[in-house]
């Protein structure tokens, strides 16, 4: 049965990020007090993702290498790292490592509940690993190929291990052409566990009400995130139970993409050690 | 596999991911409403704030409350909304066990709190514990691997907690190495009861599988139940038993960093192509061969079917640290190699070995005349020169000169005669025989340091082979892994674009069936339509013999002779000209057929087809359709014969790979034993050495007091002053 494969130390897993750095991701999101440029939704969330990904490989001696992980921003000027800080420059990186080397830790100030129905303003610290860069065009095709170096190599590496998860951060708008057939290219190297696994957040300014794992295009506003849907992976079965314990609705056409809204959940689809049942 | 749709049978809420935890308890002050965690210290990480452990269910913090007990909190990352219900129900089963009734004080007080942590103005539950001080089982094993005494305890607690559990009716569900922790006197500590089962739980279903690599593959989630931890036990229990028999399969099978003891989920579902169980099973340690058998044998039973771990019969005594006996210890101490080296240690004193019937050095025992006569010269020599000035007759200037010769004659005298007594020239003999005795033993202390050397770089060569040994049978392993997943993903290469085929050749069936009835339809149309000769249109107003004559001379002799009409602006008169298109798709304008009579002759023909279209078949016969079908079976059984095909190419070569990995993991193991067994011999025989130096040590040391004892005893009983008085005294 495919996507079964353990993730463990001595056998990891791969993640890739692909994030934009696109000229247009300086484009504001939201609306009214909510507004933010595209970039700062996009690195907020790669930088949660990292944080999120890191708490959950933590155990009593620290954080354990259960992945190896790529940022990768794609902009302008070139497509590769995108980490600033200790770990520019590199592709990826044991999660380890990058749990002990954030570039930063920034105090943000948040009014947060009090559970007494009133709010205070507490202080949190917030790991960077990425900053919101904006620049140039939209070499998405490019990021693709990039991902997909990795990938082959890193398949031919651990062939029995859990396939390598690529999750694309985009406003869509390619400007190297048509990514569907890279998508597929990359989505077509596979170990003996499944194949590559592509999934896609999609940061738009375009109206429409955000949308989590959809099993249709029905939902969905423009063309860009039509296309991104349909080069996003169908989601394996135990991650699509993990989608409707989380109140999703879900079939066997649901695939990993996310329209304008939080995809940290994707995190918590990873199985490492005990197996949860199939309900809970 | 089971899908839930629209959010599953019950509604849940998304519970906090673990980083939310993280963020929330930088305030605890905040964050939580229990007085020990509100005002208790949070453990904090290097870098990313408080400190969590996380499991795939919930991330645990540790708390030091104000008064400076420790705590444990579980935060949950998943919904379930039989949590609490649970919890209470375990907790009460926990405060009812005795501590004196159990065999270890394995279980762990635990808190349910309603209101545990706020995230995000939400209050969610969480688990105050006690916080445990004790070590994991795959870190302890690591710091205790050659101790086997103390790693067949821990086996043998561990046997005892799990029959507490059977007696109690309790199951734990997840038991593994992250939950079993052991404390500094090595009892057992239990820890997370997420998957617990107690008998107040009955009939509900397991909110997790336990660990993959220490469950039935056959384990389900109605398993849920007081038999539920039978399988682990029995693989934990092999394990220890397995490593505290013989500590190098923990360098074999156990991974560095792996989740595992020494067997793992493939083990389990494919006993067949495992070199862990090879190992096991063919041990040269009969017992441990005995119990991973009876082990290997629960792989096919329904995961409720495994019989309670029984340790009867499985206790095999761990080898000891390694010290041979020597092959022939003497009975007497001394070793045959060393005979005449030494003389034999009669008795201990201290003389006898010179013999010879010499009396034993007392002293001087009776004076010669000679010895009176040097007495005497020497007393009246040494006083002459003295004498002899103070009579005159040596001149005053000689007398210092003279007295000199007179003392060195005197003295010479002396020690010649002394030199000559019999008990001098004994002792002196017995001095030479003991100063030649320790000349001819080799330094031992010297001879010791080499030996120690020489077991030392053994045990330091052998160490080292060994591991080599053990990294190859590692390295054999994950080749072996990598190369069937290689076999796999090519496989999967291969038969996915055969099975996509296959998948789609229904529907190119019915898409070939469909066609095959159009095909059908259309000639029953035309056979109809052929048999209405085209004088039937005579028939028609307009059209007389002339036309029909035109028509013939076309070659339009019945209606199925064309199709149709198409109709070309002719410039003129604005009218259009009629081209009648034939069967061949040709189009032929026929003279004396314009516009009108193009009309007629068309709706002559569609009504004629109409009819015809009433009388054709709806599907098609039997065997039209049975052609089709076979063709299609014919091509599936193809894609199935050439997936079957790649399948089995593929399992050979499993087959293959994993019998050469078996001889190659045999061959390195019996190398392996074979380099022990030499090594075993070589140290035995150093060993032995090494006890004959520490006699011969003895020896020596006794040799060296005797010379020392007798120098001494010589000078006292045998020097000048003793010879002077017995000289003079006799005595």
């Amino acid at each position: 049965m495919p996507y079964t494969a353990e993730i463990s130390r001595t056998n990891p897993g791969c993640f890739i990020f692909l994030v934009d750095q696109s000229a247009s991701m300086s484009d504001p999101i939201g609306s009214g007090e909510m507004v933010q440029q595209r970039a700062q939704v996009v690195s907020d969330a790669i930088n949660r993702l990292l944080t999120e990904l890191s708490v959950k490989c933590a155990k009593e001696e620290g954080v354990r290498d259960y992945f190896h992980v790529a940022v990768i921003g794609y902009g302008h000027t070139q497509v590769g790292s995108a980490f600033t800080g200790g770990l520019a420059g590199r592709d990826l990186v044991p999660l380890s490592e990058i749990a002990n080397n954030p570039a930063r830790l920034e105090s943000r100030t948040k009014k947060v509940p009090d559970g007494a129905g009133g709010l205070v303003e507490t202080t949190v610290q917030f790991p960077v690993w990425m900053d919101p860069v904006t620049n140039g065009g939209t070499p998405m095709t490019r990021a693709l190929g990039y991902a997909d170096s990795l990938v082959a190599r890193w398949v031919d590496e651990h062939p029995g291990g859990f396939p390598p998860i690529v999750l694309n951060l985009t406003d869509g708008e390619s400007t190297d052409g048509d990514p569907t057939s890279a998508a597929i290219g990359l989505a077509s190297h596979a170990t003996a566990d499944g194949a590559v696994l592509l999934f896609n957040l999609h940061v738009s300014g375009a109206s429409g009400t955000p949308v989590t794992f959809p099993d249709g295009e029905g939902d969905l506003p423009d063309t860009y995130s039509r296309l991104l849907f349909h080069m996003s992976s169908v989601l394996p079965s135990h991650m699509r139970s993990y989608a409707a314990s989380q109140g999703h609705r879900v079939s066997d056409a649901t695939r990993g993409f996310v329209y304008n809204a939080d995809i940290t959940s994707i995190i918590e689809f990873l199985d490492i050690g005990t197996r949860a049942t199939e309900l809970r | 596999m089971a899908v839930s749709h629209a959010g599953g049978p019950v509604s849940r809420r998304k519970f906090p991911t673990g980083a939310n935890y993280v963020e929330a308890l930088q305030n605890p002050t905040l964050c939580f409403e229990d007085p020990d965690l509100k005002h208790g210290t949070v453990q904090q990480s290097p870098v990313l704030g408080p400190k969590a452990i996380s499991g795939n269910f919930a991330s645990v913090f540790s708390i030091t409350a104000p008064g400076g007990q420790r705590y444990a909190l579980k935060c949950f990352t998943r919904d379930s909304n039989t949590l609490e219900a649970r919890y209470k129900a375990i907790n009460k089963q926990l405060a009812v066990l005795k501590p004196a009734k159990l065999t270890q004080p394995w279980p762990v007080g635990i808190e349910y709190l309603p209101r545990g942590v706020l995230v995000a103005g939400q209050w969610y539950p969480a688990l105050k514990m006690a916080w445990v001080e004790a070590t994991n089982l795959i870190t302890w094993i690591d710091r205790n691997i050659r101790d086997s005494v103390a790693v067949l305890g821990v086996a043998e607690r561990f046997a005892a907690l799990a029959a507490d559990l059977e007696k109690l009716g309790i199951a734990h569900g997840d038991l593994q190495h992250g939950n079993l922790l052991v404390a500094a006197d090595g009892t057992l500590r239990l820890v997370d009861y997420d998957g617990m089962y107690v008998p107040e739980l009955k009939g509900q279903g397991a909110t997790e599988n336990g660990h993959r690599n220490y469950q039935s593959p056959h384990r389900v989630s109605s398993d849920f139940g007081p038999t539920m931890d039978r399988f682990s036990s029995w693989i934990i229990y092999l394990s220890l038993v397995a490593i505290a028999t013989d500590p190098s399969i923990w360098d074999q099978l156990h991974d560095d960093q792996g989740e595992f003891l020494i067997l793992k989920e493939d083990d389990f579902k494919e006993p067949k192509s495992s070199l862990s169980w090879s190992l096991l099973l063919t041990h040269s340690d009969a017992s441990l061969r005995s119990l991973a058998a009876q082990t290997h044998g629960l792989l096919a039973d329904a995961a409720h079917t495994v019989p309670a771990l029984s340790t009867r019969g499985a206790i095999p005594t761990p080898i000891p640290t390694q010290r041979p006996v020597p092959a022939s210890a003497p009975a007497n101490g001394t070793p045959a190699w060393l005979a005449g080296h030494i003389p034999p240690p009669q008795n201990t004193s201290v003389g006898s070995s010179t013999g010879a019937g010499a009396p034993t050095g007392t002293g001087f025992a009776r004076r010669r005349t000679a010895d009176v006569l040097s007495g005497v010269f020497a007393l009246t020599g040494s006083a002459a020169p003295a004498a002899l000035t103070a009579i005159g007759v040596l001149p005053n200037g000689y007398m210092a000169v003279a007295q000199l010769g007179a003392l060195l004659v005197s003295g010479g005298t002396l020690h010649v005669t002394r030199r000559s007594r019999p008990e001098a020239k004994a002792s002196k003999a017995r001095l030479r025989a003991l100063r030649q005795q320790v000349a001819t033993l080799e330094d031992p202390a010297v001879a010791a340091q080499k030996v120690r050397q020489e077991i030392e770089s053994l045990t330091l060569t052998g160490a080292s082979r060994d591991a080599q040994i053990n990294r190859q049978i590692k390295s054999i392993q994950s080749e072996l892994r990598d190369e069937q997943a290689r076999i796999a993903q090519a496989l999967n290469k291969e038969t996915n674009g055969l099975k996509t085929k296959l998948s789609k050749l229904a529907a190119r069936e019915q898409k070939q069936l469909d066609a095959m009835l159009v095909t059908v339809l259309r000639a029953h149309v035309q056979n109809r339509l052929r048999r209405h000769p085209i004088q039937g249109v005579k028939k028609l107003s307009n059209m007389g013999d002339g036309t029909v004559t035109a028509l013939t001379a076309a070659g339009i002799h019945t209606a199925a002779d064309f199709t149709g009409v198409r109709y070309v602006q002719s410039g003129r008169y604005s009218s259009r000209d009629a081209y009648l298109i034939r069967s061949n798709g040709q189009q032929v304008k026929i003279p004396g057929v314009g516009e009108v009579r193009a009309a007629a002759l068309e709706s002559w023909r569609t009504s004629l087809e109409q009819q015809a279209r009433k009388s054709a078949p709806t599907s098609l016969s039997a065997q039209e359709r049975t052609t089709i079908r076979q063709q299609f079976a014919k091509q599936k059984k193809q894609l199935e014969a050439e997936i079957t095909q790649a399948e089995g190419t593929a399992r050979r070569k499993r087959d293959q790979l994993q019998q050469r990995s078996t001889a190659r993991q045999q061959q390195a193991n019996k190398e392996k034993q074979q380099h022990q067994t030499a090594t075993q011999h070589q140290r035995a025989v150093l060993l032995q050495r090494q006890a004959q130096l520490a006699d011969q040590s003895t020896t020596h040391n006794l040799l060296v007091t005797q010379l020392a004892t007798a120098r001494t005893g010589h000078r006292r009983e045998f020097g000048l002053r003793r010879y002077l008085g017995f000289v003079a005294t006799g005595r």
